[in-house]
Parts: C-alpha cells; sequence; structure tokens
C-alpha cells in the first residue's frame, strides 16, 4: 500500500498507542519513525535480522515500534478514502482536516459536530490492525491488544 | 551505567590463547579445500579423453623408461643409463606438456574463486550498512547509550573502537562485521530498548562478545569463510551444474557421475568446513568475554596468576 498520509500525524497518533502498550519504547521513537519514513518499504525486511547465525544469538523480544508505523500508515489511507468521499458528500473541505477529526485527539468537543466514521468502518479497521500485525509476524495477543489501541482512538459515532 | 565507569581490570586466567585457535586452523584449512575444491572441479571441466588416453600411453612409456634404468639387463644396457635418462627427461617434458592445460584450467578456477570471494570480502561492510539501513549511534540521538558504549570499548582495552551504528525500527542481536581496519558494530531498536532499559549486565556482555571477536580476529575470517563459500558456489558448483545437465543431454553418464561425485564431495567438506569454523570462533569470544567480565570465581582465583603473553606473533592468530 502506497504511504502518502502525513507522517506528522501517524506519528501522534503511534506515539500514543506506544505510550499506552509499549512505554518502553518511547526513547527510540523519535530515531524509529525517521528511519520510518526515510524508507517505509524497508520495515518488513528489517524487523527481523537475517544474521543472527553471525551475531549474539537469536532475540524473541516483541518490538511494537516497526509494527505500529506501517499499520497506521495503512489505517490512515483507509480514513483519506473515507475522508475523500466525506469531502464530496460536504461535511467539510480540507481532507487532512477531517482525517485529524476521526480520532478523539483532535475531535472537537462540540455535541453537534459530525461524525465520519461509522460503526462498520471502525470493525473494518480492526480487523485489517489484526491482519497487517500477523503480516509483520506479531503474536495473536499483541496484535489484539494494537488493534483495540487504535480503534479506541477514533471517534464513534453516537446512538 | 556508573558500573561501566569503573577503571578496566585486567584478569588473567589459564590462557586459552597459548596456541593458535581453533578458528585460526580450521580457517586455514578451510582456505585449502577451497583451493583443492576449485581446482579439482576446474579441472574436470577440461575433460579431453583422446589427449587423457594420450597421456595416460605417455606416463607409461616414461615408467618402462624408468625400470629400463632401473633393472639394467646387461652391463651394456648400465652404460646406456646416461642417455636413457636424457631420454627419460624428454618424454617427462612431452607428458606434462599434454596436463598443462587441464592444470591451468585448474589453477585459473582457484584464482577466480579466490577474486570473487576477494570482491565479495570487500564490498560486504558496504552492502551491509545499506541493506541493514544502519546509521551510526550519535551522542545527541542516544547519549545514554554512546556513552556506555564507550565505557564497555574501554573495560575490553580494544586500541582501535568499532563504529557503533544502529537501526532503530529493526529487532534481533548485535552483529560485528567489516574487515580489517574498519569494523562495525550493528545494533537494533529493539535490542536497546531490551537491555539498556531493562538489564544492563546482559547489554554488557553481549557486546564485549561482539567485541570479543574483533580483538580475537574473527570478524576479517567470519567474512572470508562466507565470501569463500558464495565464490566457491558462484564459481565452481553453479558452472558445475550447467556441465552436469549439458552432459546429461549428451547421455555421458561417466562424466556426470564423476562431475557430481566431485560436486557433492567439495561443497560437502567445504560448507561443513565454513560451519565449523564459525562454530569455533563462537568459544573463542565467551572466553575472552569471561576474562574480561570477570565474574566468576575461577576468574577471582586466577586473578594472581601473571600474565605471560603477548608475543608479537600473537595477533596473527
Amino acid at each position: 500500500m502506497k504511504n502518502t498520509v502525513e507522517p506528522t500525524l501517524v506519528c501522534e497518533i503511534a506515539r500514543d498507542v506506544l505510550a499506552e502498550l509499549a512505554p518502553e519504547e518511547m526513547p527510540i521513537f523519535p530515531a524509529a519513525s525517521r528511519a520510518y519514513f526515510a524508507d517505509p518499504a524497508a520495515v518488513r525486511k528489517q524487523t527481523r535480522s537475517k544474521d543472527s547465525a553471525l551475531g549474539f544469538g537469536v532475540d524473541s523480544f516483541v518490538f511494537l515500534t516497526p509494527v505500529v508505523l506501517p499499520v497506521l500508515s495503512e489505517v490512515f489511507e483507509f480514513l483519506k478514502q473515507v475522508a475523500e468521499k466525506a469531502a464530496e458528500a460536504g461535511l467539510a473541505k480540507e481532507i487532512p482536516e477531517i482525517v485529524k477529526g476521526m480520532f478523539t485527539r483532535f475531535h472537537s468537543a462540540e455535541p453537534d459536530t459530525p461524525t465520519v466514521l461509522t460503526r462498520e468502518q471502525i470493525a473494518f479497521i480492526h480487523g485489517n490492525v489484526l491482519a497487517a500485525a500477523k503480516r509483520l509476524h506479531m503474536p495473536p495477543d499483541k496484535a489484539r491488544s494494537l488493534a483495540d489501541a487504535v480503534t479506541a482512538r477514533l471517534v464513534v459515532p453516537k446512538g | 551505567m556508573s558500573d561501566a565507569a569503573a577503571p578496566p581490570i585486567r584478569r588473567s586466567r589459564l590462557n586459552p590463547f597459548a596456541f593458535p585457535s581453533d578458528t585460526t586452523l580450521r580457517f586455514i584449512l578451510l582456505v585449502i579445500f577451497v583451493v583443492c575444491g576449485s581446482g579439482r572441479l576446474y579441472g574436470d571441466f577440461r575433460e579431453d579423453a583422446r589427449m587423457d588416453q594420450v597421456a595416460s600411453e605417455c606416463i607409461s612409456n616414461v615408467w618402462s623408461h624408468i625400470n629400463g634404468i632401473l633393472n639394467p639387463d646387461t652391463s651394456e644396457d648400465a652404460e646406456k643409463i646416461g642417455i636413457l635418462g636424457r631420454e627419460v627427461f624428454s618424454e617427462i617434458a612431452k607428458c606434462s606438456e599434454m596436463l598443462r592445460p587441464k592444470v591451468w584450467w585448474s589453477i585459473s578456477g582457484v584464482l577466480l574463486t579466490f577474486g570473487v570471494a576477494a570482491v565479495i570480502y570487500w564490498l560486504y561492510p558496504a552492502w551491509k550498512l545499506k541493506a541493514g539501513g544502519f546509521t551510526k549511534i550519535t551522542p545527541s540521538e542516544l547519549p545514554e547509550i554512546e556513552q556506555e558504549l564507550r565505557d564497555i570499548c574501554q573495560v575490553s582495552g580494544i586500541r582501535d573502537p568499532p563504529n557503533f551504528v544502529w537501526n532503530p525500527i529493526a529487532s534481533g542481536l548485535p552483529l560485528a562485521f567489516g574487515r580489517s581496519g574498519r569494523y562495525y558494530v550493528a545494533l537494533t531498536g529493539s535490542f536497546i530498548i531490551k537491555y539498556l532499559c531493562g538489564d544492563k549486565g546482559t547489554f554488557r556482555a553481549i557486546i564485549l562478545h561482539e567485541l570479543a571477536h574483533i580483538r580475537n580476529g574473527d570478524v576479517g575470517k567470519t567474512y572470508w569463510v562466507i565470501s569463500l563459500w558464495l565464490a566457491f558456489l558462484i564459481i565452481s558448483i553453479v558452472p558445475s551444474l550447467v556441465v552436469v545437465s549439458w552432459c546429461l543431454v549428451n547421455w555421458r553418464l561417466a562424466y556426470v557421475f564423476t562431475l557430481i561425485n566431485d560436486n557433492v564431495l567439495c561443497a560437502g567438506v567445504i560448507l561443513l568446513w565454513g560451519s565449523a569454523v564459525l562454530r569455533a570462533r563462537e568459544y573463542y569470544a565467551d572466553v575472552r568475554t569471561s576474562v574480561w567480565c570477570g565474574v566468576s570465581q575461577v576468574d577471582r582465583a586466577l586473578f594472581a596468576l601473571p600474565d605471560i603473553f603477548p608475543r608479537r606473533w600473537r595477533p596473527i592468530f
């Protein structure tokens, strides 16, 4: 999937998710996000070292940062498509603003602010995060926590 | 952090480096096996049944002459020894000429294999840095880690510390690589998170293990092993398989059998012996690390023993 989303926004949400799920990874997050956005395609190659036989050994540590960034990039691609449709329907003018408004962190507190995402779309995002995390070799329990943490940050429609 | 800043302590122990290490001896044997293997396979490529038959007749002719010299029937024969000797030398020269093309093929195969291995060895560090997405660890990025690594280098006493590089989005444990005079120790984001923010003692031991590989001269040998493996595969095995396929099509089964036999044996010996080199170096790196860490009771007891090496030839091994 092409990465055309705003890196700053992905970083902000990723930072939130990591602060909840893996706060110990925060010290290297700035460097990790820079490395990821410099070459997003490389993350799949680099998440597992192929030289374990030549190095000290094999590591079983579950490292969340290189999973959260690509997973959220994919989520943002989907959100962008939803935002484009919303813009066509005249809900708002700027697509990045619509995408930002889909997150509780940026969503306006005013009660009449419209919600763009439906419950079905949030469930779809949850499933996609699970699938993407699995693709990136994340253990099932961690993948579920990640999917829950990501969808918990989306604005749920009222009613 | 404060522990690592303590002044380095030289701890002696029963000297495991008194003799050339298994790593070095196995590496030398691997080089010999690659010379033999590539020479043998390229010798096989220069297969000429007619010429081989002529050469074999020539050799048997030489032997009959030599028998004539060694077992003279009469005194007259003995007088002719000098003349026969000259004839034998001329015959030997003729036989050698027939065998020369095969020898040239063998020498070319050996040179080509080592040439390609040298290119792979030379280019590997640059490729590894690029493919692994490694960048130098800067003090501004990770000040704590930079200081810790400097302290660990001080403990190891390595005169020319390696370049520490990292990839913050990669997983896995550290790896030392590079070539003589330009070594790197590559760290990953997961390693830094797991150990530096958690078990610092293990972090130090693992980094010391990698530095021990550099101190023991293992890094060069390791990547020569990898380069020789790859070069042997590309230069000797792949062409052999092409020749085998071609001979199978032409139904030359005897030659196919010779080639497959030589391929399997040479590849097997070279692969296993290379693995033996890689295995042996781990043992010596652990021994070196235990010397530096100095945590066991044995180390404490041996601390009082005098330091009886190094000698000038020691670093070679």
